[in-house]
């Protein structure tokens, strides 16, 4: 159902001909998109592409392969896949973990600096990352120094990687959250406050399994995040010790690399089917992680 | 009856809640500040402290440690390295550097351009049109049009290498030739397009996404009577939707500025702020490149902090103006369990 | 996704465990006591054999752990893996002198950026966490060594004499200061090819194309005779308009020998650390730039920015680009991914020549080519830079340097392979080696890399059209100032 041209006055043809319109432009649109695709698939298969047409030695259509995918009898190629799956899973967790928690305090509570701490989430985001690079290596290795924590959390540590990166991706995480929670009606939790339960209690099991919609959005975003992450990784361990996917595409794209396109298209598209399983499965929630931030507070 | 206890019961809950409230809300954000101080306010500030040092690649050391400090940290083990505090000089190189007008305009450009034409003006058309037909349907081009967004970077921008590259490579020549246009290397001819264009496909969903849930929450009684009143679509979607998106649309408008102000990625994987004279390098990835970014690998890190702390300063003079507008006292309303 | 709390749990163990291990995994990195090391022993050449050898340490002595950084392709693995062959003779060598140390060696080898993989050493250094053994290219050692960061070494070559096989003006790359910082690994050369098929169809005789060779060696054809011939086939219509003459698309060490050719100096023993820019030089790179793509057409002003994969399509193929300005390690790469299905190196040796860059009649009149040496640098921080450096010296041997330059289509670094049978059977390399003989390095010092910046820049705007030659040397002289300030002298 169309949601705001639907009227019983029009005449049905004048309807037809408004709504296929926006189908045109709608179709039109999203060309770029899937020629893009297409050319992915397609060159993955073939030893070297002229605009969408595979070519052969001789320069005539055709010359189909399975070589580009080859890397996939690599066991290289399964050790960093898993890396990124952990790294992905690990930012899941922490930014779902924190930003939940600050969002709900946030969104319910009332304390000093609540008000600054949310300017601050949206000026955050001004900030270019990777500018911050370099600082983050001095903080880094100020933990490093610490006895006991600087061994999980310093430099060089798979630790320290996981917090700069999870620290990073909090401002987007905790405004969604804040979001969420504002749309959830608090009666219930009301309830429980008056029954004298600990907040903590009410966060975790009245409020957490409400927003499970909310928190799988959030979830698929950091996920990508995760998935994808380079510069972090690379920058904050030596000889990246956390090798995962997108480190592998690098290095085929390095310059003194041995690769040509179809080579990396093959492996750009393996990195991006877990992305498209999980899409296929969540763009609903995925289509609605932004419904909450945006009334404001209310 | 009942409620008179109730109220009564959550009046003595409110009272004796200040002292618990700040202590457990603290609880709850302290995780969050413990990160965030750590890994955004200290490096921003240690990002100003280096901005007026010389740290590069060959006088590698603790900023810190200059000075008076540089004995301390000799007796700590702090390697100090050959890095010096040179006040405002690299502020002076930075205004001195005569693309900076041009890198300054470019970035303007850019980010107003993308906004206005993608991730403000596409995503309203995209919202309209996925609210205006078939319910499913829409839905199915929203998703087409998140693909961009989860797509890695060096993939996406790969994609857009291919569709504009040279002949016989490119996608776009191909399409273009039977219509008797003679092929041409489209992202050297019109770069900025390109860049332009390939942010926008990313930048244009948030919008759509938050623009179509706002219109679809509109009460559909308001276009109903308008119809009724024989209005036309344009005039429905300017007196009654504009109107009544008005928040999201500032609030896209607001965050995606400052998302394109630090956006560089793009850029730099597909034409690296070339061709030619900085034809499309803009200030985020001038820092980037200063700071991190050259073939021979001698990092200015001092002057590069430079670059990215006035990029922050901008970031902040904009937050802060569309705050205003945004009327952010409204947005930050009373939280409703402690008012009750 | 998240329906139940048991996922939620598992995803949280998942991590947990994760964490754990890798926790575990980087304690335990420091203490690997496993006393057995695997050794690629080199058997005549090409085949390499690996062999698990144990290291004995005798009592009351000491196991010490090197390890050794390397940025390292697929084909240049031997760049960290000679290492580790070397660690056999090292020990030996050890036991004879009747010291009671031993060597282990652990490596870690990628291929990050230069860029990235340079900040990684120095972000390493900072933390005290730096590699005793690294390998970069040599004009690193102009960052490195005044930093503190390498260890000068030139007292200590004595101690061996594989370093004196080693070609005498490589060592020049690694000279800072007037001491020297690092030993060579590996050197290459960076030809002119050109397509043998299009030459034919612009009329050359099948002897006029096989000469070319010498005749660049001999400076009887030069620059600008090139030039003239790619202009000559864009208006023959043999090759398309910017196809005649191509340089590489990204910046890199190539465009320093366009101003080397053009009689430009860098550095010189007045200047010191500071690097030298003489305009006349400048400005003379820039006009042959804008003449060949601005006036003559051909070379493409959309050149620069052009992507690898498609640049190596382009040439390789022998059928797109007369005259192209590349790199030896170039060919292997070409043979084996790009003309692959036509023949490999067949297909390249039938239609691809190759010789020095030619040389510049208006400049100094002689042939050119540049040479960019990987060199072994050893840490400050390495308790150990004696065994280090006798790590690196039994590396440093024709059998070993030999199987990684065939591997990875690098020259030798040592004056005994010229004439060690298996190196002259690689043809590609042996013909490569002459062109030694013209060859050029980068400077060592550390404002190379902004002086390199703006060199770049200068050549992207007169190439794209947006300055001419006498704006752009005044833009390039104007940002060298500003960058570099009192470091750079202007001439």
């Amino acid at each position: 159902m169309a949601v705001w041209v639907e009227t019983e006055r029009a005449s049905g043809l004048s309807r037809r001909v408004r709504s296929s319109l926006a189908y045109v432009l709608l179709v039109i649109s999203v060309v770029p998109i899937l020629v893009g695709y297409a050319w992915l698939l397609i060159a993955t298969f073939s030893y070297r592409t002229e605009g969408l047409l595979p070519k052969d030695a001789e320069g005539n259509v055709g010359g189909w392969t399975l070589a580009n995918w080859a890397f996939v009898t690599d066991p290289l190629i399964w050790r960093v896949t898993l890396n990124s799956l952990l790294i992905a899973l690990a930012m899941v967790v922490g930014v779902g973990l924190a930003s939940s928690l600050a969002g709900y305090a946030l969104s319910r509570m009332n304390f000093a600096g609540r008000r600054g701490v949310l300017s601050m989430t949206l000026i955050l985001h001004a900030f270019p990352s990777v500018t911050l690079l370099i600082s983050i290596f001095f903080v880094l290795q100020a933990i490093s120094a610490l006895p006991g924590i600087g061994d999980i959390f310093g430099y060089n540590t798979v630790g320290g990687v996981a917090l700069v990166m999870v620290s990073l991706d909090l401002p987007l995480g905790i405004w969604l959250m804040k979001g969420f929670f504002d749309n959830i009606s608090w009666d219930m939790e009301r309830a429980a406050l008056i029954d004298g339960a600990s907040r903590f209690r009410v966060w975790w099991e009245i409020i957490m399994p409400q927003i499970r919609p909310g928190l799988a959005a959030l979830a698929v975003f950091t996920f990508l995040t995760g998935w994808s992450a380079y510069l972090i990784p690379a920058t904050f361990t030596i000889g990246t010790k956390v090798s995962n996917l997108p480190v592998y595409i690098n290095y085929l794209m390095s310059e003194t690399s041995p690769t040509n396109w179809n080579q990396i298209a093959a492996v750009g598209l393996f990195q991006m089917i877990p992305i498209l399983v999980f899409f296929f499965f969540t763009q609903e929630k995925l289509l609605n992680i932004y419904s909450g931030g945006t009334k404001g507070g209310v | 009856m009942e409620a008179v206890v109730q109220e009564q019961a959550v009046e003595a809950v409110a009272r004796r809640r200040p002292a618990r409230v700040s202590l457990e809300a603290f609880t709850f954000m302290s995780p969050t500040m413990l990160l965030v101080t750590l890994f955004f306010f200290v490096p921003v500030l240690l990002l100003l402290w280096i901005s007026l040092t010389n740290l590069s690649s060959n006088t590698f050391g603790n900023p810190l440690c200059v000075g008076g400090a540089r004995e301390v940290c000799e007796a700590l083990g702090i390697r100090a390295g050959g890095v010096e505090f040179v006040g405002l000089s690299n502020y002076r190189r930075l205004f001195a550097d005569r693309f900076f007008p041009k890198i300054l305009r470019n970035t303007l450009f850019y980010v107003f351009s993308t906004l206005a034409l993608f991730n403000v003006g596409l995503a309203l058309v995209l919202a309209l049109l996925t609210t205006h037909i078939e319910r499913r349907v829409g839905f199915l081009f929203r998703a087409i049009w998140l693909l961009p967004r989860i797509t890695p970077s060096v993939i996406y921008i790969m994609m857009w290498k291919r569709i504009a590259a040279d002949a016989p490579f490119g996608i776009l020549n191909q399409f273009l030739m039977p219509v008797g246009v003679e092929p041409r290397f489209w992202l050297k001819e019109a770069p900025w397009l390109f860049v332009i264009v390939t942010n926008g496909f990313v930048g244009a969903s948030f919008g759509m996404l938050i623009f179509s849930s706002a219109i679809e929450s509109i009460p559909r009684d308001y276009i109903m009577a308008a119809k009724v009143d024989g209005a036309t679509t344009l005039q429905i979607i300017r007196t009654i939707i504009i109107p009544l998106i008005k928040w999201p649309l500032l609030f896209v408008t607001t965050y995606q500025t400052l998302s394109l102000l630090a956006s560089f990625e793009y850029i730099l994987l597909l034409t690296n702020g070339g061709p030619g004279l900085y034809r499309t390098e803009v200030w985020s990835l001038t820092a980037y490149h200063r700071a991190l970014q050259t073939y021979f690998g001698n990092n200015q890190w001092g002057y590069g902090a430079a670059w990215g702390f006035v990029l922050v300063v901008i970031g902040i003079i904009f937050s802060v103006i569309y705050l205003r507008v945004f009327r952010f006292n409204e947005l930050v309303q009373e939280p409703k369990i402690d008012a009750l | 996704m998240w329906r139940s709390r048991p996922l939620w749990l598992f995803v949280g163990l998942l991590t947990l465990l994760w964490f754990v291990s890798a926790c575990a995994q980087q304690q335990q990195e420091p203490q690997v006591v496993e006393r057995t090391v695997v050794v690629r022993e080199t058997v005549p050449v090409e085949q390499t054999v690996v062999v698990e050898r144990t290291v004995e340490v005798p009592a009351g002595g000491e196991l010490v752990t090197l390890v050794a950084r390397c940025k390292a392709g697929s084909v240049e693995q031997g760049r960290c893996n000679n290492l580790i062959s070397a660690v056999g003779a090292a020990n030996a060598w050890l036991e004879e002198q009747g010291d009671d140390r031993r060597i282990q060696v652990k490596t870690i080898q990628d291929n990050k950026d230069w860029g990235e993989y340079k900040t990684e050493f120095e972000l390493a250094f900072q933390a005290g966490e730096a590699p005793d053994i690294i390998v970069s290219g040599h004009e690193h050692i102009g960052d490195w060594a005044p930093a503190g960061m390498i260890v000068d070494i030139t007292d200590m070559l004595g101690q061996h004499p594989e370093f004196e096989d080693v070609i005498d003006s490589l060592w020049e790359s690694t000279t800072w200061n007037g001491r020297i910082w690092g030993v060579p690994q590996d050197a290459e050369a960076r030809p002119m090819f050109f397509s043998k098929p299009l030459l034919r169809e612009l009329g050359w005789s099948d002897e006029e194309i096989e000469s070319l060779r010498d005749r660049i060696f001999a400076c009887e054809f030069s620059w600008e005779d090139m030039m003239e011939v790619a202009t000559q086939a864009v208006q023959q219509g043999v090759v398309e308009e910017g196809n005649g003459w191509w340089h590489r698309p990204k910046n890199g060490p190539d465009f320093l020998y366009y101003y080397y050719a053009a009689g430009g100096v860098i550095q010189d023993e007045q200047s010191g650390d500071k690097l030298v820019m003489e305009k006349d030089a400048l400005l003379k790179v820039y006009q042959i730039l804008y003449d060949a793509s601005q006036e003559r057409k051909i070379l493409s002003p959309n050149l620069l920015g052009t992507e690898w994969p498609d640049w190596h399509t382009a040439v390789s193929s022998a059928e797109n680009v007369l005259f192209w300005f590349g790199g030896s390690w170039n060919w292997p790469e070409w043979a084996a991914n790009y003309v692959a299905d036509r023949g490999g190196e067949d297909y390249l040796w039938e239609n691809v020549g190759f010789s020095a860059i030619p040389c510049l009649k208006s400049g100094t009149g002689k042939p050119i080519t540049l040479t960019h040496p990987l060199v072994y640098m050893i840490s400050t921080q390495s308790e150990y830079p004696d065994l280090a450096l006798l790590l690196i010296a039994k590396a440093t041997t024709k059998e070993l340097n030999t199987t990684y330059a065939v591997e990875s289509g690098h020259l030798g670094i040592l004056k005994s392979q010229a004439d060690y049978p298996p190196y002259k059977a690689a043809k590609f390399l042996s013909e490569v080696l002459p062109l030694l003989e013209y060859t050029t390095f980068l400077p060592n010092s550390p404002y190379w890399s902004q002086w390199s910046e703006a060199y770049f820049l200068g050549i992207q705007s007169v190439e794209s059209g947006d300055l001419t030659p006498e704006e752009a040397v005044e833009v390039v002289i104007d940002q060298l100032q500003n960058e570099l300030g009192d470091n750079v002298v202007i001439r």
